[in-house]
């Protein structure tokens, strides 16, 4: 504090600080600056002090959270065990969802805020929403571009082709009427974790998937820029199926209360 | 979702910089930010710090740009991926494509 203070006139100065002696040292500082000191606190009682100075007569009706942090070197939260708190057991459990999009509403509207928030609101999933995002995600993209709109993933292999796909996915997506793709999503917890079940189905004509799995078996990539939303899916879940005609594909994702976050 | 490019005083290195969400929709952006660039370009750094998101679409996108740059002969950095971005190029196996930091 050898800079002087700015010349806006003498301030009132509310000093909030859990260590006595500090206190008193600030205090003396900002005095002899020239400025008012009211009574100084430990920073929880000088803001619950402020509350009624702020509200003035006004009876309260805003609920009131006041939070204390405690500030601490980062080497004391290595010893904290990085698992859920008990507390996160709370919210929903065992759940389940249907919510279909269809018609032109497919041509302009995406449903994977809405579909992931819901998956949100498991504590377990919370820390997972990447991973989440990224299963609900491919699931859509495939029903969509290759179930409903029938875009090859073979056009992706030069850089025309990446550039006509998309182009091409926008003339189609224009026409969308008749179509549609649900999503049943469906949650339920065990003693360790819990499994979320993630059904996506469109009104496409399907596709020859055997051939595909094969090929996912076999490391083969089916054009050179596109296959590996399926691969993506494949190693993030448990289990990845194709059902009926190749429309109706399964995802199984686990998840576990004591696995230490994948994403650190 | 924006996409932002910097030639470094060098000359040679072009920064491409994507916010937000990384997919489909960012396709002709991003091939713009690197097609119109001039000749002398030879490194490219990828600047993931604002990247919320990344999906397969995007993967195709990267090896478009890598194939462009040169295939293995291309220097390409990907930089300050978040832990979900991240994630994502491990199990892509872009980690043997791409200098990631």
């Amino acid at each position: 504090m050898d800079e002087p203070l700015p010349e806006t006139g003498p301030l009132r100065v509310l000093i909030a600080d859990d260590s006595d002696s500090d206190r008193l040292i600030l205090q003396t500082m900002v005095r002899r600056q020239g400025h008012e000191v009211g009574d100084s606190l430990t920073p929880f009682d000088a803001v619950m002090r402020g509350v009624p100075g702020f509200t003035g007569a006004q009876v309260v009706q805003d609920d009131l959270t006041v939070v204390t942090l405690e500030m601490v070197d980062e080497r004391e939260l290595a010893d904290l065990p990085n698992r859920i708190p008990q507390s996160a057991l709370q919210g929903p459990a065992h759940w389940s969802c249907v919510y279909e999009i269809n018609n032109q509403t497919l041509s302009y509207f995406n449903p994977l805020p809405l579909l992931l928030h819901i998956c949100m609101e498991v504590p377990g999933l919370r820390r997972r929403s990447g991973e989440v995002y990224t299963l609900l995600s491919e699931l859509y993209t495939n029903a969509l571009e290759h179930g409903i709109l029938e875009l090859p993933s073979s056009w992706k292999s030069s850089p025309e082709g990446f550039g006509h796909y998309y182009a091409e996915r926008e003339r189609r997506l224009a026409d969308s009427e008749g179509h549609y793709i649900r999503f049943t999503l469906d949650h339920k917890t065990s003693r360790r974790g819990g499994e979320l079940r993630i059904l996506c189905k469109d009104s496409g004509a399907g596709f020859d998937f055997a051939g595909l799995v094969s090929a996912l078996e076999s490391g083969e990539p089916q054009a050179r820029y596109a296959g590996r939303g399926l691969v993506l899916l494949q190693q993030l879940s448990r289990s990845l199926t194709f059902k009926e005609q190749g429309n109706h594909v399964e995802v199984v994702y686990h998840w576990d209360f004591t696995e230490a976050s994948t994403q650190n | 979702m924006a996409i932002h490019t910097k030639r470094h005083e060098d000359g040679r290195t072009l920064t491409i910089k994507i916010e937000g969400r990384f997919d489909f929709s960012t396709h002709q952006a991003f091939r713009d930010a690197y097609e119109h660039g001039d000749q002398e370009v030879s490194h490219y750094v990828i600047n993931m710090c604002n990247t919320t998101y990344l999906d397969s679409s995007a993967l195709g996108m990267l090896l478009l740009l890598r194939d462009y740059a040169g295939g293995d002969a291309a220097r390409i950095r990907i930089e300050n991926c978040n832990n979900d971005v991240r994630r994502i190029l491990t199990i892509s196996n872009f980690e043997q494509l791409f200098a990631i930091r």
